[in-house]
């Protein structure tokens, strides 16, 4: 019997163990093998009700990832502790989520809130601004399940890759449009790319949304973007080690969606040192994906029209062929920083639910753009763009328009009469997409404090901020303007807090149209503003003052007639050139047709004008290199002397010169000329023609130069 | 912002690149409250909304010969052209218009230049200011002209026509295949109600002579099609050729009046067109016709510049 017993527990020990490892071993093959991923990336991918574009293969975010996954809750807390305190990375990625998330992330981001600082007023001031009404949801309620921070990670991944949230980290580039947004932190990393991720048990929903380790974990992925930008990984290991690392993980499907916009939580602004995203160089290609901007043109009668702008890198070709959501198909450039204009037909649909746009470059590379889609935009006037182009939020003192969809009309009255601005009745219609509305004129006068989860509403909320702007003027390079054509020195935004303005050191006033000025801040020179946040410089340079003529028009143009060309004159702007073949320093002259035989004072000075007989009676032009006194017809002695004349052309005392030199020119040319000066003065005087104008010092002149003909006849 | 401030910045840079000049277009704010409504003549060219504004200074600016642009533009996409006083003579006494480039100094030099003559600025839409001098002689403006260190083109208008070939000149059209393919849309311009009509392909080969458009997405050619060969035009020198074919004359002019009218769509080419505009300063006045296409007025045209006009399209006065 005990016997029976020792075999049954050895049996039973025996099949757990058995069992154990069997166990294990499905552990291990799930780890080893990449196929479940796709299966979870798949079925969350299908969900994609837009066409998306196709990842670049180069991604390195995954292979970060799959270390960040690996690294201890330790390594991970201390990162996170050393990330400044102004990026609210839970509360983003938690907004990345399908709306069916938001409330949860919204709940997420407020219990970072509650229990630290880092959504405190970004300013002493901004404890003055006036109270936002509410509309976050309910706390968030932490389970306590015991689940391991890995597994959480995991989960959060996979909720954000849900078709409206989700999109991949090279997508972030369209943190520059979100209020409050930071470089970082606003989007979560490539997902259902990590290997480890199979080693995670299935969560329900339920359960991944409302995990707090997910809070804690996202820093990490703050941490990636930096360590992509600094070229290590997280263990100061070189960043093309870990992407070798991932080449090899197994990867799924990577598609891209249009994504919603993701309001961030409004942070603390350093002074900023780095220039605007308007004054950043263009991306380049293999770059993240670039912001598509929206632009709204009012036109005459009330229309106006919504267009989509994508940036431009000037080593980008002039045209590209543009793939994506709306069908762009093909772009030009606009200029060097922008490409033209989008005008969809769905336009609303584009803006409520976005953009992801690619194309492909030479070299096999590809640029990318995005527009992540909200209900809210807040246009404002542009640098480099006329119209009113998307921006970050309203700024206090300037004009702007909103656009927003007709379920928002009542949240974005509110807010602007919060902000201090007017409001008219909406315009809709007349260019404007179908479902959507435009206020107008929006000018806020005062702060107001954002909400601490991040909103569509904090778009429509003015920071206390203050920045500088140059504004108008002709501006002939980077921060180079024409003399007599300087920019407008203006602070945009909340005046009160940019203390006092300097312009060369010396404390600047504002004229009346709101600009500063100071004494010689128009002068030729470099010039350097200051306020309490920065500083900013200028230049007034002159421009080019000589400008050289050029044959522009030039007939014929084909090679094999160059030698008619060569004898034909040339255009550039009002100027008549002389043709090539023309002597240096012709002019042209402009003569009857009948008189195209012109004369110079100096005996030999002749030159024949090109007659235009296809074109009637017009006028011979030519290029003599010698002032022109006279003008007569060619063949004088076969001219009609009742409708001919000898032209005086030249003005002022020119009587004849005829030297010992002219004499001593024995030159085949030379001699030429001689003969046909002399011939043509005494063909004329033989047939008899008068000088026009006939008055009487015309009359003397002319004896004249038939005196010196004869005289030269005499010594031939 | 004005046109004027465009060619400011044009002057200052001397030439550039097609991205560069929309650029200044846009940071100079120069199309705001503006739509496309542009010139029909060449609205036809570009399409059936109009111009787009850009293009309509651009045009302007190369009309008024403040700059040219691509071909003529010496390796850039434009390239603006030296300051030249263009002198007119206008019945009594003479006209000197400025064209080209210009800055605060040079226009500083020109006022005290002429100080003596009567200057006036003439503003117009989409174009820069137009600078105009009233002197009794030519000699006078040539004076004025060197003293402000520009250049002088005397008798501006009459060279230009003097110097520029006829539209049926071999120098101006290229041989060029006819597009084959199902993809152009072709049209033909009807020298009838002087439109572009729809037409095919096979038309454009067989027809003895004809003007055709073929479109592709953003490529667009224009082809004088006589007897199976494409012969590569500009459009307006084209159109031009199409009338002189069916003997269909456009041009009016008022002796009287000293004024030259033309349907819009058969605004004359480029150069024809300069010379004209210098004859007053004033680019020519629109007027809108319902149930046809508009008219353009020059103004202060003489006899004899109109008929070198005339001469120079293969037309006749009427």
């Amino acid at each position: 019997m005990s016997a029976l017993l020792v075999a049954v527990v050895a049996l039973l020990a025996g099949a757990g163990l058995a069992a154990l490892l069997l166990r294990r071993w499905r552990e291990r093959r799930g780890r080893e093998n990449p196929e479940v991923i796709p299966e979870i990336a798949t079925t969350e991918f299908e969900s994609d009700p837009l066409p998306s574009a196709e990842a670049p293969s180069d991604r390195a975010v995954p292979g970060l990832s799959a270390d960040k996954f690996t690294q201890s809750p330790e390594s991970a807390n201390a990162r996170q502790a050393s990330e400044p305190k102004g990026v609210e990375p839970g509360a983003e990625s938690a907004s990345q989520s399908a709306p069916a998330t938001t409330q949860d992330a919204t709940s997420a981001g407020r219990a970072i809130t509650e229990s630290g600082d880092a959504f405190a007023p970004s300013s002493p001031g901004a404890n003055l601004l006036p109270e936002v009404p509410s509309s976050d949801p309910t706390p968030a309620t932490l389970p306590s399940d015991g689940l391991k921070p890995e597994d959480c990670k995991f989960e959060v991944c996979r909720t954000t890759s849900s078709p409206l949230a989700a999109p991949p980290v090279d997508s972030a580039l369209e943190n520059s449009e979100c209020p409050g947004s930071t470089a970082s932190g606003e989007e979560g990393p490539p997902q259902n790319e990590n290997p480890a991720a199979t080693e995670s048990p299935p969560i329900d929903d339920e359960t991944k949304r409302e995990s707090p380790t997910e809070i804690e974990e996202v820093p990490q992925e703050v941490a990636v973007d930096e360590i992509i930008s600094s070229g290590t990984d997280s263990a100061g290991k070189p960043l093309s080690d870990s992407r070798s690392d991932l080449a090899s993980a197994p990867s799924p499907p990577q598609e891209k969606a249009p994504r919603q916009f993701r309001p961030a939580p409004r942070v603390q602004e350093r002074n900023r040192s780095k220039p605007r995203d308007s004054e950043k160089e263009p991306r380049t290609a293999g770059d993240r994906a670039a912001a598509i901007s929206v632009r709204l043109r009012f036109e005459k009668g009330g229309y106006s029209k919504v267009s989509l702008l994508a940036r431009r890198s000037p080593d980008y070709p002039a045209q590209l062929d543009v793939e994506g959501t709306g069908n762009p198909g093909r772009l030009f450039a606009l200029q060097d920083n922008w490409f033209q204009d989008f005008i969809s037909p769905g336009a609303g649909e584009l803006l409520l639910r976005g953009a992801e746009w690619v194309a492909h470059l030479p070299g096999k590379q590809k640029a990318r753009w995005t527009l992540s889609g909200r209900e809210i935009y807040v246009l404002g006037k542009h640098e480099e763009l006329n119209g009113y182009v998307s921006t970050n939020r309203l700024v206090i003192g300037e004009q702007h328009v909103v656009l927003c969809t007709e379920d928002r009309i009542q949240d974005v009255r509110s807010a602007i009469d919060l902000a201090g601005g007017s409001l008219a009745d909406p315009l809709r219609g007349k260019g404007l997409p179908d479902g959507w509305a435009a206020f107008s004129n929006v000018v806020p006068t005062k702060p107001v404090a954002a909400s601490s989860t991040g909103e569509i509403l904090d778009a429509l909320r003015p920071a206390p901020e203050v920045e500088l702007a140059f504004v108008g003027g002709i501006r002939i390079g980077r921060q180079l303007w024409l003399e007599h054509y300087p920019p407008r020195i203006r602070l945009r935004g909340d005046r009160a807090s940019a203390g006092v303005v300097r312009i060369d050191g010396i404390e600047a006033a504002v004229d009346s149209s709101g600009s500063y000025v100071a004494d010689a801040w128009e002068a030729l020179g470099d010039h350097t503003v200051s306020w309490a946040a920065g500083t900013r410089t200028y230049t007034i340079s002159r421009g080019a003052e000589e400008w050289a003529p050029w044959n522009a028009y030039v007939w014929p143009s084909t090679e094999d007639e160059q030698k008619v060309a060569a004898f034909r004159p040339a255009l550039c702007g009002a100027l008549v050139r002389p043709p090539p073949a023309a002597m240096p320093g012709s002019q042209p002259v402009l003569v009857p047709a009948s008189n195209s035989l012109l004369l110079g004072r100096n005996a030999g000075e002749v030159a024949f004008c090109r007659e235009r007989s296809d074109l009637g009676a017009a006028p011979s032009i030519g290029f003599p290199s010698f002032e022109p006194v006279w003008a007569v017809p060619q063949d004088a002695l076969r001219s009609d002397k009742r409708s001919m004349h000898v032209l005086r052309i030249g003005k002022g005392a020119q009587a004849p010169v005829f030297t010992t030199h002219h004499q001593s020119m024995t030159s085949r040319g030379a001699t030429r000329q001689l003969a046909i000066w002399r011939d043509a003065i005494l063909n004329a005087g033989r047939k008899g023609l008068t000088t026009e104008p006939s008055d009487v010092e015309a009359k003397v002149l002319w004896r004249e130069y038939q005196a010196a003909a004869k005289a030269l006849r005499r010594k031939r | 912002m004005s046109a004027e401030s465009l060619l400011l910045w044009m002057s200052a840079r001397v030439h550039g690149s097609w991205g560069q000049f929309r650029a200044a277009v846009e940071e100079l704010h120069l199309d705001e409250g503006n739509d496309d409504e542009g010139d029909a003549d060449d609205g036809e060219n570009l399409g059936e909304n109009g111009l787009p504004h850009y293009h309509l200074l651009r045009l302007n600016l190369q009309r008024l010969g403040h700059a040219e642009f691509f071909s003529e533009a010496a390796g850039s996409d434009w390239h603006v052209c030296p300051p030249c006083l263009a002198a007119t003579p206008l019945r009594n006494e003479w006209i000197g218009i400025l064209v080209g480039a210009r800055s605060a100094r040079l226009i500083d030099r020109l006022l005290e230049s002429a100080a003596q003559s009567t200057l006036e600025t003439l503003e117009f839409d989409g174009c820069p200011d137009q600078l105009k001098i009233v002197a009794p002689d030519s000699q006078t403006l040539a004076r004025i002209a060197q003293r402000a260190n520009i250049y002088f083109q005397d008798s501006a208008p009459e060279s230009i026509l003097a110097v520029i070939p006829r539209i049926d000149e071999a120098a101006i059209r290229k041989s060029t295949p006819i597009p084959f393919g199902a993809q152009w849309r072709v049209e033909r311009f009807s020298a009838t109600s002087l439109r572009w009509e729809a037409a095919s392909a096979q038309e454009a080969r067989t027809t003895t002579a004809g003007l055709f458009r073929f479109v592709r997405l953003y490529e667009r050619t224009v082809l004088l099609c006589t007897h199976g060969h494409g012969y590569a035009v500009p459009s307006q020198v084209g159109k031009y050729l199409a009338l002189k074919a069916r003997r269909r004359r456009v041009l009016q002019y008022d002796r009287t009046a000293e004024c030259l009218t033309l349907p819009s769509s058969c605004r004359p080419p480029f150069l024809v067109d300069r010379a004209l505009t210098l004859c007053s300063g004033a680019p020519p006045r629109y007027e809108a016709r319902t149930a046809m296409s508009g008219l353009l007025h020059y103004s202060n045209i003489p006899a004899p510049i109109a008929r070198l006009a005339s001469a120079s399209l293969c037309q006749e006065l009427r």
